[in-house]
């Protein structure tokens, strides 16, 4: 299947510049903001209740610069596609809960989480990826509505590892709290598109039905889930205590286990 | 989401008939008329002294009323479809719904967007359940945004809420205004100057038109503006000179009408 879009492989996230490294901090979940949290009472005490105190983390990236182990279509494999939550960031690879499924079904995840990524983001890799890797399914994590992607010249000191002419994935409407995601939101049109809710939710229906198109195009099953699933008024939370923890993550695989069993 | 309550480029001509419309203005048409080359393609294509009346529904689309018990099919699409410069009855969807005996509900927007055509098939679709449907892609340049409503205009009586407007960024002008001024901003010509951009957006409008018609069980026909033979130095022009003429409306239909044919 070809969609023409020539160079859409070309097009790269942040997350590019990591491809075949392997990090100890990432976005939010960075040492700085850690540190600052083991030094306040409250928030020492969240991190003791979650075991973040003891836990070390490493982010492993592959030569994509995907949370995920290499892709090779001829795996048997599924493909999840989504942001920071899908991505495991302020997790443990294993406690993702694609990673649960994975182990599960014992078939490989190639997961496509963008840190600060949007709906659109996931979009744009699965019309990459779907065509070339045609996976036995697909789960798609939607996020924040207010979030849109643009493509802009490369912002990096050098271009990633195997990409000749990189461009830009930067995400409109990311709230960074410790660093790492973009943080273009200042401009005017960006302020106009996102004051009015008729533009996020158009732009939501727009990435879910192309999602739906691709995938019954290529007789791919689609799960779709959202961002929304994750944030319960739970305590359990990742090392950032920002996102959701491993409890969340487990009850979400479960729940997604029992979609894939009763189709 | 309160789609209807968006308003189209054409939203406040809702109940009116006018004369002239866009590019296809009263004084655009007087100076091609002193002008003795335009004048020879005025001349050519009968437009001198001939009236064009541009007939508007009471949700602003040019065309009958939506009627969802009437057999029929739906057009969505930029001016083309719309029929800037031409009688209703030269358009391409006229042809087709006169020759196929159902009636045409036409959503074509004079400056509109792939997004504005979503937009409308978004709104439209599930409320009128068409036969088939046919989607003229336009320019990939085009980004539709929703904004809040010009202090000028009034709000209909038949809506509730505060409307918010479509505003079509990326419409070539050369006239000073709103429409110039859009353009400048400069995110959109961040945006525009990257390719991708414009595929990304011109494809995902393209699969997600055919997700919503494959999820409403209508057939798409699609087409795209660059079907038109809009060499300026052909011709068959409409009215404005700009935009196709009769004739090129006329083979249109006669391919659709093959493809409707060969597909039913």
């Amino acid at each position: 299947m070809n969609y023409n879009i020539t160079d859409i492989e070309n097009i790269v996230t942040w997350q590019a510049e990591f491809a075949g490294q392997t990090l100890q901090w990432v976005g939010e979940d960075n040492q700085e903001q850690y540190e600052k949290k083991l030094n306040n009472a409250n928030t020492r005490r969240q991190l003791e209740q979650s075991g973040w105190l003891t836990n070390t983390l490493d982010y492993q990236f592959n030569s994509h610069g995907f949370r995920s182990p290499e892709f090779d279509p001829t795996n048997d494999h599924f493909c999840a596609f989504g942001d920071s939550v899908t991505a495991g960031v302020a997790l443990n690879y294993n406690q993702i809960y694609s990673t649960i499924i994975e182990s599960k079904l014992g078939i490989s995840c190639y997961n496509f989480g963008q840190a600060g990524g949007s709906d659109s983001t996931s979009v744009r890799l699965a019309l990459t990826w779907l065509p070339k890797l045609a996976p036995k399914f697909v789960i798609y994590q939607s996020t924040f509505k207010h979030r849109f992607e643009w493509i802009e010249p490369w912002h990096g000191q050098r271009n990633p590892a195997g990409v000749k002419n990189p461009q830009q994935a930067v995400i409109y409407g990311v709230q960074p709290h410790g660093g790492g995601s973009s943080p273009s939101t200042q401009s005017d049109l960006y302020q106009h598109w996102i004051n009015i809710d008729t533009n996020r939710e158009l732009l939501a229906v727009k990435n879910l039905m192309t999602m739906r198109y691709l995938c019954q195009e290529m007789q791919i099953p689609l799960i779709e889930i959202s961002i929304d699933d994750f944030f319960s008024k739970s305590d359990d939370k990742g090392r950032d205590l920002l996102h959701p923890g491993p409890k969340i993550h487990q009850i979400q695989a479960e729940k997604i286990l029992e979609k894939i069993n009763g189709s | 989401m309160d789609l209807e309550l968006v308003i189209n480029p054409t939203t406040e001509l809702a109940n009116k008939t006018i004369y002239w419309y866009g590019n296809d203005s009263e004084e655009v048409y007087n100076k091609n008329l002193a002008d003795p080359i335009q004048y020879s393609r005025l001349k050519a294509g009968g437009w001198i002294n001939t009236t064009i009346e541009y007939q508007y529904n009471s949700n602003g689309f040019r065309g009958s009323e939506f009627d969802s018990a009437h057999n029929h099919f739906c057009v969505f699409g930029g001016s083309i479809v719309n029929g800037i410069g031409l009688l209703y009855e030269q358009l391409y969807p006229t042809i087709i719904a006169n020759q196929l005996n159902i009636q045409c509900f036409n959503f074509g927007q004079p400056g509109g967007s792939n997004d504005t055509a979503f937009r409308l098939a978004l709104t439209w679709i599930p409320k009128l359940k068409p036969k088939f449907v046919i989607y003229q892609t336009t320019f990939k340049s085009r980004v539709e945004m929703i904004e809040l409503p010009n202090h000028e205009y009034q709000t209909p009586v038949w809506q509730k809420k505060p409307p918010a407007r479509a505003e079509i960024y990326g419409i070539q002008t050369v006239a000073p205004g709103r429409t110039a001024q859009i353009n400048r901003d400069h995110l959109y010509k961040n945006w525009v100057m990257y390719d991708l951009n414009q595929d990304l957006l011109k494809l995902k409008n393209l699969l997600a038109f055919r997700q919503l018609c494959k999820e409403y069980n209508c057939q798409l026909i699609e087409t795209a503006d660059d079907n038109f033979d809009t060499d300026l130095d052909h011709m068959d022009r409409a009215r404005d000179l700009y935009h196709p003429g009769p004739n090129l409306h006329r083979q249109q239909a006669e391919k659709m009408l093959n493809i409707i044919w060969q597909k039913s």
